[in-house]
């Protein structure tokens, strides 16, 4: 009987490549479509890395180059601000989070140059943010030079730059003139929120004393409970020692909600896209394969006719049927099997192509077999009488 | 042949109605049929179209299943049959030779051939060799590895012959084996179904259109709308 259905398979090879190139192309969409499901999936999983709970952000917009008088009464807004019952702590950071804003360089990594995103913080505000230190410590206020920066990073940049033996604290990173020197390695501070991919992040000291053009935000921790109403006493704080300066307030937890929103909207409408797609070459598989199956009515009637049991033939015809749909998966999966070499998009990489390969193909082989079940189902309930005059 | 066997009617059709239902209409395509098929018979059944020959075979070839009345094959009554207990008997017992051939088109002649014996345990060797021998007999033996529709009517007609006959079973149902065919290719066919009879002695029934043809064989069957005249 093996040797029957080969034969079979291979004289119908012209029928039976229609199949296959559907087959190939459904495995190939949902290959895509679960790696990059995945990829968003396991990202929104990775923790973020800091707490937003009660932090407001004061953004600071001022009018012209940040000036010595500037200087001057930053760290009276900050002392005023900490005077203020329900605030907790004050800092400021060179880079917002949850806004697309981004300090970007890139620098040399193992095998590769890698782009490596910056962020300076006030002392004190890794703790405030509670962010994880897991080797060496903060960079300190003042240690950093022009050209020579001392800096602590996460641990994706640690192991995109060093081998795993290898201690980064200590390390310098060369780039032409200029040079970072890494003093500590943290778990994350993923700035852009949760959707985003894994990335190289650098914190440096923001110093209060010199912060050159960097100041661009403040953050408020504030007591747990602080009602809402609370961000007109803190803004109307800062005003009334910084009036030249254009402020606004939001709490963190609001723009990384807003920040989501924009995110999502995209993530949604390519979903809804994606769904349609695959159903669309999911319901072109079952059509041809359904459409093969019933052509083959009369053979069903003849091969019961000549004394085949009905479940003997409808065996036979599924088996052809995801021999075919096998052909086609390897095919797929050999074609597949060449994207994450090709590195296009992060979401198609070694670690996670085997379960999608795996994945994609047990969704294909389930697909083909209702669509084969079903029709000779039907075309077995036929006496072989009518099943042979069937057109 | 023992006379005891010869006693006893190989096929025995007891009150068979046949009602076909499509949107409304109900046919009646057979009534309170009584027939007996006796072992080494070549039997022609002739009658106008829509009369219902081929419904009257297809009970014969447990193609189909009556609406009522019974079929008895070798003295056993095959009405509670389910489908898995008649294929066994439609295999090794009956041989179907149908207007339209009936060819797998994405076969070889000799894989159509040995199609039967697929489902019987033996090697594929012997299925070969047996659907060569087969082929042999209705002198095909030079086509073994063309695809049906690379042959002559007449000859997908003998390979739709080596068919029924690989398995050699005792009885053989041709429901106008030369109705498409010339008069030419059809007395070749006519003829090898004489000599299945004669010296095989294989049981035949077919039916025809053909006077002459009905006129050699044993006995006619004549079916009028739905019922055997006599
Ligand atoms: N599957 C079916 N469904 C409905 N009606 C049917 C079916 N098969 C046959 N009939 C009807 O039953 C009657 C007998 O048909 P049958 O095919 O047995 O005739 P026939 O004598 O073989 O005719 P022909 O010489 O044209 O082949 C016809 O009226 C036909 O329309
Ligand atoms: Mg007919």
């Amino acid at each position: 009987m093996l040797k029957h259905i080969l034969t079979l398979t291979w004289n119908r090879r012209w029928a039976n490549s229609l199949v296959m190139l559907e087959v190939i192309i459904a495995f190939f969409a949902l290959f895509v479509l679960i790696s990059v499901g995945y990829h968003l999936w396991s990202n929104y999983q990775r923790p973020l890395g800091y707490n937003y709970d009660n932090v407001w952000e004061i953004s600071l917009r001022i009018d012209g180059r940040w000036q010595d008088k500037d200087t001057q009464i930053l760290p009276d807004v900050i002392n005023a601000l900490n005077a203020l019952p329900n605030v907790v702590s004050t800092h400021a950071q060179s880079a917002p989070a949850f806004r697309n804003w981004s300090w970007t360089t890139r620098l040399p990594a193992k095998d590769s140059t890698e782009r490596v995103y910056r962020n300076l913080f006030s002392d004190g505000a890794q703790e405030t943010l509670g962010i994880k230190l897991i080797d060496g410590r903060w960079p300190l206020a003042g240690e950093s030079e022009p050209q020579k920066a001392v800096v602590a990073i996460n641990r994706y940049m640690r192991d995109r730059f060093f081998e795993d033996d290898v201690n980064a604290v200590n390390r310098v990173i060369v780039d032409g003139e200029s040079e970072f020197r890494i003093v500590g390695v943290f778990e994350d501070y993923r700035q852009r929120g949760e959707f985003t991919e894994q990335v190289s992040y650098t914190i440096g000291s923001l110093d209060l004393s010199n912060p050159g053009n960097n100041v661009t935000t403040l953050f408020v921790k504030m007591a747990p409970g602080t009602p809402v109403s609370d961000e007109e006493l803190v803004l109307n704080t800062a005003k009334s020692i910084a009036p030249h300066w254009d402020m606004g307030i939001v709490p963190w937890s609001e723009l990384r909600e807003q920040h989501h929103a924009n995110v999502l909207t995209p993530i949604r409408i390519a979903t809804v896209l994606a769904g349609f797609f695959l159903l669309m070459v999911a319901m072109g598989l079952i059509g041809v394969l359904w459409q093969d199956v019933l052509r083959r009515t009369q053979e069903i009637g003849l091969r019961r006719a000549l004394g085949a049991p009905s479940g003997n033939v409808r065996m036979q015809i599924i088996g052809e049927m995801l021999a075919v749909t096998g052909l086609g998966v390897i095919i797929g999966g050999v074609l597949a099997a060449q994207l994450p070499m090709l590195e296009l998009i992060d979401a198609i990489n070694w670690q996670t192509t085997p379960m999608a390969l795996v994945l994609s193909a047990l969704m294909i082989f389930a697909l083909s077999f209702f669509a084969a079940y079903y029709p000779s189902y039907i075309a077995a309930r036929y006496t072989p009488s009518e099943a042979l005059r069937y057109e | 042949m023992s006379d005891n066997l010869n006693q006893q009617p190989l096929i025995t059709l007891k009150n068979i109605r046949k009602m076909y239902y499509t949107d409304q209409i109900e046919t009646l395509a057979l009534k309170d049929i009584n027939l007996e098929i006796n072992k080494g018979e070549f039997i022609s059944i002739m009658g106008p179209s829509g009369c219902g020959k081929s419904t009257l075979l297809n009970m014969l070839g447990l193609l189909d299943r009556p609406s009522t009345g019974t079929i008895e094959f070798e003295g056993k009554t095959l009405d509670k049959l389910s489908d898995k207990a008649l294929a066994p008997i439609r295999n090794e017992k009956l041989g179907f030779v149908f207007q339209t051939f009936h060819l797998i088109p994405d076969l070889r002649v000799v894989d159509n051939v040995a199609l039967p014996l697929l489902y019987r345990p033996m090697s594929n060797k012997e299925r070969r060799e047996r659907a060569l021998n087969a082929l042999k007999i209705v002198g095909l033996d030079a086509r073994v590895n063309h695809f049906p529709t690379q042959l002559s009517g007449g000859q997908q007609q003998r390979v739709a012959i080596a068919r029924a006959i690989v398995g050699e079973p005792p009885v053989i149902l041709a429901d106008e084996p030369t109705g498409n065919l010339d008069s030419h290719m059809g007395n070749e066919i006519m003829s090898i179904l004489f000599d299945l009879n004669e010296n095989r002695g294989t049981t035949i029934v077919m039916v025809t259109h053909d006077r002459e043809q009905a006129d050699q064989t044993q006995r006619t069957v004549r079916v009028f709308d739905g019922q055997l005249v006599h």
